[in-house]
């Protein structure tokens, strides 16, 4: 008598936790448009005062727009913006904005908002990243930008994490009140570490969207995210580690889409303190790590082996018949006994002035999880030259603190000052940027002439000789060109992967 | 005792598995069939093979060199971690329990307040703000295992310090010192044991844990608990990168709980008599 109740209880708890578990999301659209895609870090921010960090810009590239768009292959098109022009060589450029697109609020889109996205308040003009003398609502649809210099400004709008934003986001004090902006999904709901509920934009000014709803779930583990896709839990799922692309691909209902991105993963080096402030030590760490080998064998040949090459093939400018490196182990040898450092007391570690050769290593935890896999193979091919290679892990508050700070010997990286294809990049290693650690005054001019330079072979002749100079004077060694990796069930219709790196394109998509 | 020990079959299965542990630590640089910090990357991510019986990782290492070594880490983790929360319990219990009054009070109050921190989390805090290294791992360990021995031995001395060797001890003028040391140690000492030798799987479990969570011992350092944490990636494609870990760190920790469960029957006075009787 007493079993059978409990019985009775213990079906009563779990009728309750089946209903429980299967509440429906708030909104009343239809059942079979809704995607669920799978992203591996939360929301940071979703107003223009920060920087979105790691996938947030999935997210942000599905409400917010820019004025110019990059297409799957990365040519610029138009995007808020109808047309520009510049003057004055590119010191002055004027957008033309189309007219039929409203927010999700249902206001226009006007100048004025686009004025508002890039004044004051917007964590562009804050970080410096892009200074104007004047931001000039000429009418309506019109907008006049002066810059300092002559910058090629388009090549800037086309990073969602500038968008046009809504004016009316923020509240008449001055707070934040929710993401509004002009793109094909509008924000419904987001719970913290948990999920993104983003409904369609029925006025969208482009082709009707065909999802009704797009859930992104916030899944860090990775192996936890293919679970999530293969169970049919998740229709997508972005960040798919490289090793276990092979996988998938034999996964009948899975597939694999995957298209070279701008992203390049690097180490950079604080070339203002010993050991790194040789350049001879720089090159030997470049003659030491076997890219190839590690995309070969460590990423089963998803992405492909930088060689020290700063930019993707698809990157413009992006030179070709470059003196790129190839693992040699004596050659790195022979550069470290040049620079004086040698191994005298026998522990395999290098000497020099009785100083050994220890270097930090700090690695972020925001973009891949190959990351810190990439670091611990360097530390094992370092060592083989008689480095000791201490590789630390840190969330993305304390790495920026660290780095601040100068207390570390090498940083990885991954796509960088990377936005669309203009080598934006070359500025990492500007000796005034922040985050440069590098000082030399030949460099910086060669970027500010490819910057201000309006001739493109002119601009293509510079680039490239930044990029020799690169590899002659390693600020930074360049590792592997990413590989973007989006996997869809088969029921996912109408995606087509683009190579920018993070956007996502879910406008054509629909489920079967 | 021994012989007891010896006839306890939980005892003897748990101690004969602790002896081989002891042994392929100390062997480990003559067992492992290869260097277990050799990244052989075109060998990554290998099944189990006749060259490579555990099979190898995502940087092409010996997975079962690395289990090898891995346990002279998780030994020494086990054993420092229990001989430094023993030393401080035991020490705190003494002198709480036979000094007494306020001063056990004070004593007993701070135990209370480690006892409410739940103890994992505790010591994850602890090894964060410490940052990584093997030291910092042991003493997050021992702050959160000590005071069981702090609340057992004072319990025992209570009792003990009431007996009439005590008295006849302080009778012929014996010092605070010798008493607690050369009395009441010897007297309360098997409980400690008992506790010691579940406390070390569970130190072992503590740090496996820890460095599971990414805290604490850093790779590539060979350890149990990271070479879960990094193989919970391959769960579907590469298996044995988690199971063989987690049947060792099973297999040790399960041996000294046999080793402390048996050490208990054994040290009950009662231990026995039932079938003499």
């Amino acid at each position: 008598m007493k079993s059978k109740k409990l019985y009775l209880v213990a079906i009563i708890l779990m009728g309750m936790f089946l209903v429980g578990g299967c509440s429906v999301n708030g909104s009343t659209a239809s059942k079979d448009q809704i995607l669920d895609v799978a992203i591996g870090t939360d929301i940071n921010t979703w107003d223009i005062t920060k920087f979105p960090e790691g996938d947030a810009r999935f997210v942000w590239s599905q409400i917010y727009e820019t004025l110019v768009r990059l297409d799957a292959d990365l040519n610029m098109v138009p995007g808020l913006a109808e047309s520009w022009e510049s003057q004055e060589n590119g010191k002055v450029w004027i957008f033309k904005l189309r007219q039929d697109v409203k927010f999700h609020d249902g206001t226009p889109l006007t100048a004025e908002a686009v004025k508002y996205s890039y004044g004051d308040r917007a964590y562009v003009t804050m970080a410096k990243t892009l200074q104007f003398e004047n931001i000039e609502v000429i009418d309506d649809y019109t907008v006049k930008f002066t810059c300092p210099k002559p910058m090629p400004l388009p090549t800037y709008m086309t990073h969602i994490a500038w968008p046009v934003v809504s004016p009316t986001s923020v509240s008449a004090t001055g707070e934040f009140i929710k993401p509004i902006g002009t793109g094909p999904f509008k924000y419904n709901s987001y719970t913290k570490g948990q999920e993104v509920v983003l409904d369609k934009n029925e006025e969208y000014w482009g082709d009707e969207v065909k999802l009704s709803q797009v859930i992104f779930k916030i899944i860090p583990d990775s192996s936890t995210r293919i679970m999530a896709l293969t169970s049919g839990d998740v229709d997508m799922s972005l960040k798919i580690p490289e090793s276990d692309v092979a996988q998938l691909q034999a996964d009948k209902d899975i597939t694999v889409n995957r298209k070279l991105s701008t992203f390049t993963d690097f180490l950079q080096f604080n070339t203002a303190k010993a050991p790194f402030d040789d350049v001879s030590v720089r090159k030997a760490v470049a003659n030491a790590i076997d890219t190839e080998g590690i995309v070969k064998n460590a990423l089963n040949d998803v992405g492909v082996a930088a060689q020290g090459r700063a930019y993707s093939p698809v990157m413009m400018y992006s030179a070709k018949d470059l003196p790129l490196y190839s693992q040699n182990q004596a050659t790195a040898k022979s550069l470290l006994a040049a620079a004086g450092w040698k191994d005298n007391n026998g522990d395999k570690i290098l000497e020099k002035d009785g100083q050994p050769l220890k270097v930090v290593l700090l690695v972020g935890q925001s973009w891949s999880p190959r990351e810190l896999k990439i670091s611990e193979i360097c530390q094992a091919q370092l060592k083989e030259i008689g480095f000791d290679v201490e590789v630390q892990q840190v969330e993305a508050a304390a790495f920026s603190e660290i780095e601040k700070a100068g207390n570390f010997d090498m940083l990885m990286r991954t796509g960088y000052y990377v936005w669309g294809p203009y080598p934006h990049h070359v500025k990492v290693h500007f000796s005034k940027n922040y985050a440069s650690h590098y000082n030399n005054p030949a460099y910086d001019q060669l970027v500010q002439e490819g910057e201000s330079t309006t001739d493109d072979a002119k601009k293509a002749e510079i680039y490239g000789n930044l990029q020799k100079m690169i590899l002659e004077e390693v600020p930074a060694f360049y590792l592997l060109h990413e590989e973007k990796i989006v996997a869809t069930r088969n029921n996912v219709q109408g995606y087509e992967i683009s190579a920018e790196d993070p956007w996502l394109e879910l406008r054509g998509v629909y489920l079967k | 005792m021994i012989r007891d020990i010896l006839k306890n079959k939980m005892a003897l299965s748990g101690l004969l598995i602790i002896t081989m542990l002891i042994l392929v630590a100390l062997l480990a640089p003559v067992l492992a069939p290869h260097d277990p910090y050799e990244q052989l990357l075109e060998k990554a991510l290998m099944a189990p093979c006749w060259d490579y019986p555990f099979g190898t990782d995502e940087y092409g290492r010996c997975v079962l060199s690395r289990i090898i070594f891995g346990t002279q880490t998780a030994l020494f983790i086990g054993l420092s971690v229990t001989v430094v929360s023993a030393f401080v319990g035991v020490g705190i219990g003494l002198t709480a329990g036979f000094y007494g009054g306020r001063f056990d009070e004070f004593l007993m109050r701070i135990v209370d307040v480690f006892l409410a921190f739940p103890g994992l989390i505790l010591a994850l805090v602890v090894a964060g703000l410490l940052g990584p290294g093997l030291p910092n791992v042991i003493f997050a360990l021992a702050l959160v295992g000590w005071m069981g021995y702090a609340r057992v031995v004072r319990g025992a001395v209570l009792a003990e310090k009431e007996k009439e060797f005590v008295e006849t001890a302080r009778s012929l003028g014996a010092s605070d010192g010798y008493i607690i040391f050369l009395h009441l140690l010897p007297n309360i000492i098997s409980p400690v044991i008992v506790m010691a030798s579940i406390g070390i799987g569970q130190a072992i479990l503590g740090a496996a844990a820890l460095s599971f969570l990414g805290i604490g011992v850093q790779p590539p350092t060979a350890m149990w608990g990271l070479m879960l944490s990094y193989g919970k990636d391959y769960l579907q494609s590469a298996p044995y990168l988690t199971i063989f870990p987690g049947v060792i760190i099973m297999v040790t920790v399960l041996a000294f709980n046999f080793l402390g469960d048996g050490l208990r029957d054994v040290c009950d006075p009662r231990y026995g008599k039932v079938i003499e009787e």
